[in-house]
């Protein structure tokens, strides 16, 4: 099978697995990380999660967007940025996402000229009369620092917003300290180091150090966690490996897992459904 | 009017008044002033000039979608099958006529069979109404210079006495030829009617129009919106009776006081639901930075489309083949909506889909393509598939638009770096993976190949990735290459 059938069908089991309806038709979902999630309990779609981020931490802040996005959704994207956002941190790079397991084809990238704009531009991205099962699925607003236009009310807005076309809003804050905000929940992000299991030297999957700092429907926390672009889904970094994998395998079929015990690991989704 | 040429200052452009004095074009304006001392002077703006020609010419698209600029002062209309609307064309120049004088110009006018025998007869004749298959007659008494000739060749004409058209047609032809070139027959053949000429129109013409003229000119906002609405439908109507819809629209208002405005949607599928257009047209005339300003009032507001495509009532459905066809279908239909809607508030310019390159380069790999251009342009080129979801990604999910020189210190010449300085801040390796030798495509570059790129993964003791890259081979494309920044990844 080729790797495309493949990721499809991984594709399709983690979204069985991750969203489950509940909560009175509103569905929501889970990270995959298993301490994570049994702290934060079932995480909202349909609302407005805010993410925080130094302005260094951009790129980190982007993956865990798209990571989130990736596992929740696979109807269209609109990722709504401003002028000047590409000159510092530079423009989202589609062979990049579609890497990471977002696929392009449906991310819709908006520049405004000043956060204004953006913000008015996300009011039309979440269309009145959206069709919950292929409209328009997440949109992603990135600002930098504390634009007065971004207040309160105008993140009320985006709450009702995405609450009333059956969208889930992810507010992506860089380089600004945190401010009063009706996010369900707001998320801080930035890059932590990598476990090289996978590569012998050199960088292994991407990985976060995640703090939630505010949580409306369950507690606050603190972990690392690694994205899994196979199974869409977010883990725990796996133990050291006592012999490490050899670098010049295929990363797919991860003989280095076995050899070194974690016979469970090299199938991600068996590994949550029995945990 | 007065303006440099040949280090001097020399008269461009004289007033009837100044023409009866005995003033003429290209005299330097010391001599004038020396025969005229109270000679009023302004001095030319060619740009300025230009502006207002188009300008004039944006107006005179109310007569004939078909406009070309002619030089800097003229122009042409091809009124061919328009005239009844003004009830013929001796009604349509005299309002012409009359409308422009009223905006304060001073113009000579002439409507003929052929573009080229109108501008003779408006430029060295009379001007006025050539009758169908009189322009041999009206061109004969013209000096040769009416078939817009450079002046050599009218010189050369003038020395063996041929001063006029009349001069020319009674001539064999084979001589002429040969003497002045084909091009002058050709000439005289397209004002006489026997060889076509093609005028350039200034603006693309539109498919189909639909347009209304108020007798009074209508100033209310309401007023305006309703008018398109109902331009809207007379235009859903014609697209619907060929089969089509447009991905284009333009709406143009006409002041009574000659300013044109346009506004001008673009969809991403051929669209020609009125209420869809309406909707993109509220959104786009709510964002306007400087409102429509009506002055006056419209007198004609036109509504056009233009890039019609065959219209297929329900492409999802059509194209439902496989299971999870249906599904993509209508996302990709959600995502040309908000596309769409977006992009007529804040300009088609701002909103990108993205489009996979045959490419290695990572800079060509993909194109960040305006969305309502998307569907065309994934359908004429290739695409090939993006990379497929890995456990380590290698590609970054920033790209930096230009790539960053930073500093890099490197135990092996040929190596990873083991640290670097970007943007002033050092930065230790952790670990790093690479080289992924890139290699410039020849075939995509003109002149100078640029060297080959040797690029790297590494992510420093707190966890943030980069991919940098050395700009040349060491020792065979440069004795020290540069290495830059070029990506970030999560």
């Amino acid at each position: 099978m080729s790797d495309h059938a493949v990721a499809a069908l991984r594709r399709s089991i983690a979204g069985l697995e991750s969203v489950s309806v509940s909560l009175g038709g509103e569905a929501s979902f889970s990270l995959g990380h298993a301490a994570a999630d049994a702290a934060l309990g079932p995480l909202r779609r349909h609302a407005l999660h805010e993410i925080v981020a130094m302005a260094h931490q951009a790129p980190a802040a982007t993956g865990f967007v798209a990571g989130l996005i990736a596992r929740l959704e696979r109807r269209p994207v609109v990722w709504l940025r401003q002028d000047s956002a590409g000159a510092e941190g530079g423009e989202l790079y589609a062979p990049g996402l579609a890497a990471f397991g977002l696929d392009p084809d449906r991310v819709l990238a908006v520049r405004g000229r000043d956060p204004l704009a953006v913000l008015k531009a996300a009011g039309d991205a979440f269309p009145h009369g959206n069709d919950r099962r292929s409209g328009i699925g997440a949109v992603v607003i990135e600002l930098e620092g504390a634009p007065a236009c971004l207040d309160l009310t105008a993140s009320r807005r985006l709450v009702l917003a995405a609450r009333d076309a059956g969208a889930t809003a992810f507010l992506l804050r860089l380089g600004s300290s945190p401010a009063p905000s009706a996010a369900t929940i707001r998320w801080a992000v930035s890059a932590a180091p990598s476990e090289g299991r996978v590569r012998a030297h050199g960088p292994g999957r991407p990985s976060f150090a995640v703090t939630v700092l505010r949580n409306r429907h369950g507690a606050t926390g603190e972990w690392v966690m690694e994205w899994d672009s196979h199974a869409y889904s977010f883990r725990e970094p796996l133990p050291v490996a006592l012999v490490p994998a050899p670098a010049h395998r295929p990363d797919q079929a991860q003989p280095g897992r076995i050899r070194s015990g974690h016979i469970a690991d090299a199938w991600p989704a068996a590994r949550r459904a029995s945990g | 009017m007065v303006g440099k040429a040949k280090g001097a200052f020399r008269l461009t452009n004289l007033d009837a008044e100044a023409e009866r004095l005995g003033l003429h074009v290209t005299m330097a304006l010391a001599d004038a002033r020396a025969m005229i001392p109270k000679l009023v002077v302004v001095e030319e703006d060619r740009a300025a000039d230009a502006v207002l020609l188009g300008a004039v010419a944006d107006w005179c698209d109310r007569y004939t979608p078909l406009v070309a600029l002619d030089g800097e002062d003229g122009l042409l209309l091809d009124i061919s099958g328009c005239t009844h609307l003004f009830d013929g064309e001796a009604a349509l120049g005299r309002d012409c006529l009359l409308r422009l004088k009223r905006q304060g110009f001073t113009l000579r006018a002439a409507i003929a069979g052929t573009a080229r025998a109108a501008w003779g007869v408006a430029r060295y004749g009379r001007g006025g109404i050539v009758p169908l298959g009189g322009e041999s007659e009206a061109l004969w008494p013209l000096p040769t210079a009416a078939l817009g000739l450079e002046a050599a060749r009218q010189h050369g004409l003038a020395r063996m006495g041929l001063s006029h058209i009349a001069d020319l047609e009674t001539r064999p032809r084979a001589p002429l030829a040969a003497r002045f070139g084909r091009d002058l027959l050709d000439r005289l053949d397209q004002a006489l009617g026997r060889l076509p000429q093609a005028l350039s129109p200034r603006r693309p013409l539109p498919e189909c129009m639909a347009e209304r003229r108020f007798a009074e000119p209508l100033a209310h906002e309401a007023g305006i919106r309703a008018a398109l609405a109902g331009l809207g439908e007379s235009l859903a109507g014609m697209l619907e009776a060929r089969g089509e819809g447009a991905r284009v629209f333009e709406a143009s208002f006409f002041r009574s006081d000659g300013a044109v405005r346009r506004l001008g949607i673009e969809t991403g599928m051929p669209l020609r639901d009125p209420a869809a257009v309406d909707r993109l047209f509220a959104l786009k005339l709510d964002a306007l930075a400087d409102p429509l300003d009506p002055g006056f009032g419209f007198d004609l507001i036109r509504l056009s489309a233009g890039a019609t495509e065959p219209f297929a009532a329900d492409q999802g459905a059509l194209a439902a083949g496989r299971e999870e066809e249906p599904d993509k279908a209508a996302a990709e239909r959600a995502l040309t909506e908000v596309a769409d809607a977006i992009a007529a508030r804040i300009g088609p310019d701002r909103v990108r889909r993205f489009l996979a390159q045959d490419s290695h380069d990572p800079e060509r790999a993909a194109l960040a393509v305006p969305a309502p251009r998307h569907g065309e342009m994934a359908r004429l080129g290739f695409s090939p598939d993006w990379p497929a979801p890995s456990a380590v990604p290698e590609r970054p999910l920033r790209l930096l638009s230009r790539p960053e020189p930073i500093e890099v210190l490197a135990e092996i010449p040929d190596g990873p770096p083991t640290r670097f300085r970007w943007r002033r801040v050092l930065h230790e390796v952790a670990k790093a993976e690479g080289p992924e030798r890139i290699a410039a495509e020849w075939w995509a570059t003109t002149g100078r190949i640029a060297p080959t790129r040797d690029y790297f993964r590494v992510e420093e003791p707190g966890g943030r990735r980069f991919w940098l890259y050395r700009d040349g081979l060491y020792g065979r494309e440069a004795a020290h290459p540069p290495w830059f920044m070029h990506g970030l990844f999560a």
